[in-house]
C-alpha cells in the first residue's frame, strides 16, 4: 500500500514541504536572533562608551613618590540608560571596573561574582569585545590607562522573546505542513482517481467478459488518450476472440456432424441382424462422413499452418498455363454433369511458385465456378502477365454473390446459402484457404459479382513473390484487403 | 408414437429416420426449419427432434414460434453445439431435453421414450394394467408373467392408450399418433390390429366407446 504511486508523491511532497517550513522558519530565527543580539550589544557598547567617559580617574601628579591612594573612580550609570535598560532588577545593566592594578569597582546593580576578562594580546579601547555569561550579555570594553570596563545586562527578556518566536515558528510550521498535507492528499487523490476507475474497470475485464469498456468523458485530461488506447485494445482483443470462438464452434460443429453420422449409422448397423445390401449401404455412409472429416481436417491443417506463417512453398518455375489446363482436366467430369462449358484464354506464362499450391487455389475456384453455376452454364478462365504480375480471373455465370456478403465470403465456414452448400457439399474453407495460400505467395485474390450474372475470381501474383504476412488468427478479412 | 425430425444433414437425417421406425416410431421428416415448423403445427406428434443450425430458419425461431402457437409437443433438440449459454439458451426457449451430437443412438432412444413417458404424466416406464405389464424401456408385454408377442403396430397401439388410462382416445388421435406421412392405407386398419390385441391380451383389454374411440380402463 505504501509503495503506491499516491504515497509516493504524497512523501515527496510532505518532504519538500517540511524542508520549505523547516529552512524558512530556521532562517528568519537565525535572522531575527542575530538582528536582537546586534541591537543589545549596540546599546552595551554605547552605554559603555558613555560610561567610560564619565568615569575619569582622578589626577596623580607625575614625581609623587608618596603613595597616594588613588580615590574612587566614580561609576555612574546616566538616567536616559537606566531607563532604557528598564528598572527592573533583572534587567537592569550594571558596570565593573578593573583598573590595572586589578581594584575593582562596581555600579549599584552589579552582581559580586562578575568574573575579570581575560587579557588579550591586542587590546583596542575603540573596538570592544563581547562575552555571553548564562543570561548575561557583556561588552568588554579595554582602557587606555589599562584594566577594562565591563558593562552588562540581563537577556532574559530578549530569550523569553526567542522562545516565544521559536513555539510560533514551530506552530505555525506545523500548521502549514497539515494543511499542506491534506491539500496534497486532496490533489493526489483528484489526478489519481480516473487511473483508480481505470484499473478497477480493466480489473473486471476478463476473457469472458470483454464487453466492459473504461469510461472516456470521465478523463479529459491526460488519461483520456491511455484510455482511449486501451479501448481501442479491448475492442480488437474482443473482436479476436469473438472470431476465435465463432471459429472453434463452427469448426467443432462441422467435425461433429460427421462424426455424428460415423456413430450413429455404426450403431444402427449393429443393433440387429442386416442383409449385405443394408452393411454395404452403412459403410458407403461412414466412408463418406470420413472423406469429409478428413477434408475438414486438412483444410482446418492448412490454414493454421498459413495463420502461423509456417506454410511450406516448394518454389520452383512452372508453366501457369498448362497447370491451369491440367486442373480443368481433373475437373471436367464434373462440368460434364452440370452440362457447364469450361473456356480456357491461357497466355503462355512462366511463375516460380508452389505449383501444388497453385493448382489448390485454381482447383477451388474452378469447382466452385462449376458447382455454384446455373445447368448449362459457362465458366471462363482468363490467364495473363502484366508487368511483374500474374493475373489469373475465373467467371462463372451461376447464381452470383449479393454484395453484402461479398466481404464474408472468404471467412472459414461462411455460407452464402446454407441450405444449397448442405446440397453440394464441401467444408465451408476453400476460399479461406484460397485466401491463405495467395496471401502466402504476396498474391492478393478479390471478387466481383452481379446477382443473377454470376461472380468473378480474381487472382494476382506478383512475378517475385513475398509473402504477405499472415492475417491474425482466425482470418475474417475480406476480400480485396 | 409419432416423431417429427428435423435436421438438414442428409446422412443424420436418414439414419434418424430409420433408427427410430425401428423402435416402432411413426416418424416424419424436414431438411429445414419452415418445412419442419410448418409440419409440427400441422400435425399431433409426441415428439420433436430439432437441429439448430438450420437453413432457412434457425432451430431456435421454430421453437419459439411453435411455442407461441400453444403447442406443448415434447421437443428435444439435437445439435453440435455443446455451449454452455445454447443448452440454457434452448431450454428457456421451450424445449424439454437437449442432447449434443455425437450422441449413442441408444441414449437418444431413452431420452425420447422418459419425454413421451412425462408429457403424458407417467415417471415410471413400467406400466401395470390387470395382469398385464408394458415395460416401455425394453417394449416387452407381459400377461400373467408369460411374454406376449405384439408387433411393432399392435405395441404402439396398447402403449399409446396405455399412457393415457382411463382416457377416450378417438381414432382420429391414434391415426395422426400412430401413422406417418408415409404408411400405405393398408397398415391403417385399425379395427384389425385392435382385435389382434384383444386376442393376445384378454378380450376386456381394449374396451370401444361407439362413436368416439378406444380406452383401456
Amino acid at each position: 500500500m505504501f509503495r503506491s504511486i499516491r504515497w509516493n508523491l504524497l512523501g515527496w511532497y510532505a518532504a519538500i514541504l517540511l524542508g520549505v517550513v523547516a529552512g524558512f522558519g530556521s532562517t528568519l530565527y537565525q535572522r531575527l536572533q542575530t538582528l536582537r543580539y546586534q541591537r543589545v550589544d549596540a546599546e552595551l557598547a554605547g552605554a559603555a562608551q558613555l560610561i567610560a567617559q564619565r568615569t575619569r580617574p582622578p589626577h596623580r601628579p607625575r614625581g609623587h613618590s608618596t603613595p597616594h591612594p588613588e580615590p574612587e573612580p566614580q561609576i555612574s550609570i546616566p538616567e536616559s540608560l537606566l531607563q532604557r535598560f528598564g528598572a527592573d532588577e533583572n534587567e537592569a545593566a550594571y558596570a565593573v571596573l578593573w583598573l590595572r592594578d586589578g581594584t575593582r569597582y562596581s555600579s549599584a546593580q552589579a552582581p559580586e561574582d562578575v568574573p575579570a576578562p581575560q587579557p588579550v594580546k591586542r587590546e583596542d579601547p575603540d573596538r570592544p569585545r563581547f562575552r555571553v555569561r548564562g543570561e548575561m550579555r557583556e561588552v568588554i570594553l579595554p582602557r587606555r590607562s589599562g584594566g577594562y570596563l565591563v558593562v552588562g545586562r540581563n537577556t532574559s527578556f530578549e530569550e523569553e522573546q526567542t522562545h516565544r518566536l521559536v513555539w510560533i515558528l514551530v506552530g505555525t510550521g506545523l500548521g502549514v505542513l497539515i494543511v499542506g498535507l491534506a491539500g496534497g492528499w486532496t490533489l493526489v487523490e483528484r489526478a489519481l482517481r480516473p487511473i483508480a476507475v481505470m484499473s478497477s474497470t480493466a480489473e473486471a475485464i476478463s476473457a469472458s467478459n470483454l464487453s466492459q469498456r473504461i469510461d472516456v468523458a470521465g478523463t479529459e485530461s491526460e488519461l483520456g488518450p491511455l484510455a482511449r488506447i486501451l479501448n481501442n485494445m479491448l475492442d480488437r482483443l474482443e473482436d479476436a476472440f469473438e472470431q476465435q470462438k465463432r471459429f472453434t464452434a463452427d469448426a467443432s460443429h462441422e467435425l461433429r456432424t460427421p462424426l455424428t453420422v460415423i456413430s450413429s449409422q455404426v450403431e444402427l448397423a449393429l443393433a440387429r441382424e442386416r442383409t449385405g445390401a443394408e452393411y454395404r449401404q452403412a459403410l458407403a455412409t461412414c466412408a463418406g462422413a470420413a472423406k469429409r472429416m478428413r477434408a475438414l481436417v486438412n483444410g482446418l491443417l492448412t490454414l493454421a499452418r498459413a495463420d502461423a506463417g509456417m506454410l511450406q512453398l516448394d518454389r520452383a518455375p512452372f508453366d501457369v498455363g498448362t497447370c491451369v489446363e491440367e486442373c480443368a482436366q481433373m475437373l471436367h467430369p464434373l462440368a460434364e454433369e452440370r452440362a457447364v462449358t469450361i473456356d480456357l484464354d491461357l497466355a503462355d506464362v512462366e511463375w516460380t511458385g508452389d505449383v501444388e499450391r497453385f493448382a489448390q487455389v485454381v482447383t477451388n475456384l474452378l469447382s466452385n465456378a462449376i458447382r455454384y453455376n446455373r445447368d448449362g452454364g459457362r465458366v471462363r478462365v482468363t490467364l495473363s502477365a502484366t508487368d511483374g504480375e500474374v493475373v489469373l480471373a475465373v467467371a462463372d455465370t451461376g447464381i452470383g454473390i449479393p454484395e453484402v456478403e461479398i466481404g464474408s465470403i472468404f471467412k472459414r465456414f461462411y455460407r452464402v446459402d446454407k441450405a444449397r452448400s448442405r446440397e453440394i457439399g464441401g467444408t465451408g474453407l476453400g476460399l479461406a484457404i484460397c485466401q491463405s495460400l495467395v496471401f502466402a505467395h504476396g498474391g492478393t485474390i478479390e471478387c466481383s459479382s452481379a446477382l443473377g450474372l454470376g461472380s468473378t475470381f480474381t487472382v494476382r501474383l506478383p512475378a517475385t513473390a513475398a509473402p504477405r504476412t499472415p492475417a491474425p488468427l482466425p482470418l475474417a478479412v475480406g476480400a480485396g484487403r | 408414437m409419432r416423431v417429427l425430425v428435423v435436421e438438414d444433414e442428409p446422412d443424420l437425417r436418414r439414419l434418424l429416420e430409420q433408427a427410430l421406425r425401428e423402435e416402432s416410431y411413426a416418424v416424419d421428416v424436414a431438411a429445414d426449419g419452415k418445412t419442419g415448423l410448418y409440419k409440427a403445427v400441422t400435425w399431433d406428434y409426441d415428439a420433436l427432434i430439432l437441429d439448430l443450425m438450420l437453413p432457412g430458419m434457425s432451430g431456435w425461431d421454430v421453437l419459439s414460434r411453435l411455442r407461441a402457437t400453444k403447442k406443448d409437443v415434447p421437443v428435444m433438440i439435437l445439435t453440435a453445439r455443446d455451449g454452455l449459454a445454447d443448452r440454457v439458451r434452448g431450454l428457456d426457449t421451450g424445449a424439454d431435453d437437449y442432447l449434443v451430437k455425437p450422441f449413442a443412438l441408444a441414449e437418444l432412444h431413452a431420452r425420447l421414450r422418459a419425454l413421451i413417458r412425462r408429457s403424458a404424466g407417467q415417471a415410471s416406464s413400467r406400466l401395470e394394467i390387470g395382469d398385464v405389464l408394458i415395460d416401455a424401456a425394453s417394449r416387452a408385454v407381459t400377461r400373467a408373467g408369460e411374454p406376449v408377442h405384439l408387433t411393432a403396430r399392435e405395441y404402439s397401439l396398447v402403449e399409446m392408450l396405455a399412457l393415457r388410462r382411463s382416457q377416450v382416445v378417438t381414432r382420429t388421435e391414434l391415426y395422426s399418433h400412430l401413422f406417418d406421412e408415409e404408411d400405405d392405407s393398408f397398415s391403417n386398419l385399425l379395427d384389425v390390429h385392435v382385435s389382434n390385441i384383444r386376442k393376445k391380451l384378454g378380450k376386456d383389454f381394449i374396451q370401444t366407446r361407439r362413436g368416439y374411440g378406444y380406452v383401456i380402463e
